[in-house]
């Protein structure tokens, strides 16, 4: 028997001098007094068993107290025994795994025909019982009951919905187990597994960490393979004013199909087509020339999975932005780039007599000098951006000396000739803009003020594209001015005008079309808890979650979800052992450590009792 | 040894024997009442309903008359004495064993009887009976009191089995003197007495003051005297105290046979003097 105190077996020497006491005791005195032996034997016809008893033991006192000596040392010692026994968690937390592909349902009717996570929240109602918990595995572990009885779980798990997002079992898994903390924990994860190894890094590590917690995980997997054709990629590109689409329609199926194709505008169909997709394989559909408003490609093919047969696409409307472009020449090219932009009127204007800025949504500050503009200029422009108008500033040879009201980004502190370029920080504005191949000749030396972002820097440090916040406004210093082959080339280049064009957008608070078209499972932050529209209905928080496929509406803002995930529309399974495809839970033997300090402790006060009963039966107490 | 000097002080004593002759009680003097007995007194017809053994077939040879012989009524009675001899009766805390004691005793009401002139015997048991005879006189008491003095002890008594050997030889009814130490099953001295309960009956019980009054404690090694059994216990003042319950409970039992059966029951330990016990046990009867 293993101990986890084994010096404390030392004490065991102390029944030494109980045993050299007894030993050294006087002998016992011989008396004949028949009547004494007669009534002792009497007695002893009487009570044949304890007589037996007292034959064997000849002297209980001393064996009481040598066993109390003895089970006492022992109990110090705090042996334990290894034995292998059913282990049953005093806190069972299940995973159920809430992924798109657990929409999946089989090809029959009734029972048959359940969706795996029927068959998943069926399996996990067996494994609840005392202290139950479980946590929905989406993309994000979402935690849908704490310590729960067994019909707080049964209400939960009548209640839950899968999602369409992608599945993060191992970070559920980890929820799970700090959930449990210190406790005698199960975690169950229920789930089709369908394309997931449960030997990758998330889960087995997940798992490990678990187990060295002493916690056991067991994966229960539901469902059976099953056909789908579905739609696993989508991408916009803006063309001009208008937008292409592109889709890539994948068959997980044996047989080649025929695939009915409806485009949706606004509700209203405009399109009917079929494809013809070979076994596993993956066509190509696209739509060109898409205006904004909401469109949706429908696959009109019967299969498992409903959530990958429609693509929904959101294309903002985008309101006319106007532009002041304040310069003493007449059409630099940076005018030029901004009247080709859509959605935008520009209209420039030589100072020093300047329109109210409130009419405009954007002002571009170009080539001035020091005596362009009016005193005040610079105050009027600190107002409009306070108040949510956009503001650019170009670089221009007299810059450094004009008193811009602290409005400017960087700090001008003279020239500086040729350069190069480092993009420091991406933003959304610089998208694929190639700073570093932009030949300078001759730029503004600069330094950073406190609040503001350096996107560009030139090779002395010099802020080239730096941007800070003015109230409700933004500021952004243009370091490249308005487009002098003297300076620099950038206004030569092809992508000139998409910078242009992403600036304002930028600015305008217009985002980039992959912000309005987003792949399930993306989170999106808003300022403070308000109403959302979601595909299953109306919903109020401060941090969304893109979980079902469809449109919402975040207050004008329109914004498309879709799953594009080919791992979630494969839903073909590699069935797992016969243990793991059983519904009911495992009875799991364990080696247990059981410490028997406590219950020596318990022997030992009991024998004390009765070393104490037996003293005062004898009449010596 | 037995001391005889006592037996001067039991001449102020005299037994009152009852002696119970066939349904009647008679006195110590001679009878003319007639019953069952040796010597005849006469004849008288046969009337139906008398014992046809009775008949004097030579009357009826020279009468033809059926007569029946009327005979003197016994009017002498039998002590016997049974004195336990078991290894038990040989234990002594103050100098007489219980034998002794027992013995003095029973040589006490020896004496009595022949002073009546009457028949007695003393016949020792343990496993067994040695039964003596009934005879009169003293010779007949002093060759008593020699084999009593010379009498081994040893083996256990084996109460009703001696009785029971002992009882066929008790023709008709006699006072019977049992004195024991009583050390023996309680089932087996019921038996016993009740064998003897025709009889008149006196029951003595003989103790040590030892075997009452125990003043050890400890560990101790017990000698069984008659089987030479050793024990080990420990002496404890819960063990003295259920011991002396026990004790009690016992003797009580032994007593409460007696009184069911009419006995006379005495219990005399063996600091207790001959004169004493004989003063206690002659003012009962």
């Amino acid at each position: 028997m293993p101990f986890a105190n084994p010096v404390a077996l030392l004490a065991l020497s102390s029944i030494i001098p109980i045993i050299i006491l007894y030993l050294i005791k006087p002998k016992p005195r011989d008396i004949k007094i028949p009547s004494l032996m007669f009534i002792l034997d009497m007695e002893r016809k009487e009570h044949r068993y304890q007589t037996m008893l007292k034959k064997f033991i000849r002297d209980p006192l001393m064996l009481m107290q040598l066993l109390f000596l003895i089970l006492l040392a022992l109990a110090m010692a705090s042996p334990y025994l290894v034995v292998t026994e059913t282990v049953r968690a005093d806190h069972t937390v299940i995973i159920l795994d809430a992924s798109a592909s657990m929409q999946a349902t089989g090809s029959g009717s009734g029972a048959s025909g359940a969706s795996r996570f029927d068959l998943a929240t069926n399996v996990a109602e067996k494994f609840a019982g005392g202290k139950t918990s479980i946590i929905l595995a989406k993309n994000v572990p979402i935690v849908a009951l704490t310590g729960g009885s067994r019909s707080d779980a049964k209400v939960v798990l009548q209640r839950v919905q899968p999602g369409a997002t992608a599945a993060d079992i191992g970070g559920a898994m980890l929820l799970a187990k700090s959930i449990i903390e210190d406790e005698t924990g199960a975690i169950v994860v229920i789930s089709d597994f369908s394309g997931v190894d449960v030997s990758d890094d998330s889960i087995s590590t997940s798992k490990m960490l678990a187990n060295a917690a002493g916690i056991d995980v067991t994966f229960k997997q539901v469902g059976h393979d099953a056909d789908n054709i579905g739609i696993v990629y989508g991408r916009l590109e803006r063309k001009g004013d208008k937008y292409d689409y592109i889709c890539n329609i994948k068959s997980y199926m044996g047989d080649t199909e025929t695939v009915p194709i409806e485009v949706f505008r606004n509700s209203k169909k405009i399109l009917s087509e079929s494809k013809t997709i070979p076994p596993y394989s993956t066509d190509l559909f696209a739509l060109t020339d898409l205006t904004p408003g909401a469109t949706v490609v429908v696959l009109k093919h019967k299969d498992s999975l409903a959530v990958d047969d429609r693509a929904y696409i959101a294309i903002p409307e985008i309101a006319e932005r106007k532009i002041l472009f304040i310069s003493e020449n007449k059409n630099p090219p940076a005018k030029i780039a901004l009247s080709s932009l859509s959605d935008t009127e520009c209209s420039i204007v030589k100072p020093p007599v300047l329109p109210s800025f409130d009419d405009y949504d954007i002002v571009v500050v170009g080539n001035i000098t020091k005596n362009s503009l009016l005193p005040g200029t610079f105050s009027d422009l600190a107002t409009f951006a306070g108040s949510g108008g956009g503001l650019v500033i170009l670089a221009s040879a007299d810059l450094g000396e004009i008193d811009t009201n602290n409005l400017l980004p960087v700090q001008i502190s003279g020239k500086a000739g040729s350069t190069v370029l480092n993009t420091e920080m991406v933003s959304e504005f610089i998208g694929d803009v190639a700073f570093e191949d932009i030949l300078v000749s001759k730029h503004l030396r600069a330094g950073l003020v406190e609040g503001s972002v350096t996107n560009v820097v030139a090779g002395d440090g010099s802020p080239m594209l730096s941007y800070r916040k003015q109230g409700a406004g933004t500021v952004v210093y243009f370091g490249f001015g308005e487009g002098d082959s003297s300076w620099n080339d950038f206004h030569t280049r092809v992508d000139y005008p998409i910078f242009w064009r992403q600036i304002v957008d930028w600015l305008s608070g217009v985002l980039e079309i992959d912000a309005y078209n987003v792949r399930t499972g993306r989170t999106y932050p808003m300022a403070g808890r308000q109403e959302v529209d979601t595909p299953s209905g109306a919903v109020t928080t401060d941090n969304l979650l893109f979980d079902e496929v469809g449109g919402y509406q975040i207050g004008d803002m329109a914004i498309a979800a879709n799953l594009y995930d080919p791992d979630e529309s494969n839903l073909s399974m590699d069935p797992m052992s016969a243990e793991a495809r059983a519904p009911e839970p495992d009875t799991v033997r364990a080696e247990v450590e059981k410490e028997l300090w406590a219950f020596l402790t318990v022997l030992v006060m009991l024998l004390a009792g009765l070393e104490l009963y037996y003293l005062r039966a004898r009449g010596e107490l | 040894m037995i001391d005889t000097e006592f037996f001067n002080q039991l001449n102020r004593f005299s037994l009152m024997l009852r002696k119970r002759v066939s349904n009647v009680y008679a006195g110590s003097r001679r009878a003319v009442l007639q019953g069952r007995g040796i010597e005849i007194v006469g004849y008288r017809e046969y009337m139906p309903g008398d014992d046809i053994r009775s008949i004097d077939w030579r009357v009826y040879g020279r009468t033809e008359k059926l007569y029946i012989r009327k005979f003197e009524e016994e009017k002498s009675v039998t002590t016997h004495i049974l004195i336990d001899s078991s290894k038990s009766m040989d234990y002594s805390s103050n100098g007489t064993t219980k034998f002794d004691y027992a013995a003095m005793l029973a040589c006490g009401f020896g004496y009595m009887v022949t002073r009546e002139n009457e028949k007695f015997a003393i016949s020792p048991f343990a496993e067994n009976i040695d039964i003596n005879p009934p005879k009169r006189g003293k010779g007949h008491l002093l060759h008593t009191i020699d084999v009593l003095n010379h009498l081994g002890l040893q083996g256990e008594t084996r109460f009703d089995h001696c009785i029971q050997q002992y009882e066929k030889m008790i023709r008709s009814k006699s006072l019977v003197i049992v004195i024991s130490d009583f050390l023996c099953d309680i089932d087996s001295i019921r038996a016993g007495l009740y064998r003897l309960a025709h009889n008149d009956l006196i029951v003595i019980s003989v103790f040590d003051p030892a075997e009452y009054d125990l003043t050890i404690e400890g560990d101790a090694k017990l000698h069984d005297m008659e089987t030479n059994e050793i024990k080990k216990t420990y002496i404890s003042p819960r063990l003295k105290q259920e011991y002396r319950k026990l004790l009690d409970d016992h003797f009580g039992a032994v007593k409460e046979t007696c009184n069911h059966i009419g006995a006379d029951f005495f219990s005399f330990g063996t600091n207790t003097s001959i004169f004493e016990a004989f003063f206690e046990a002659v003012k009962a009867k």
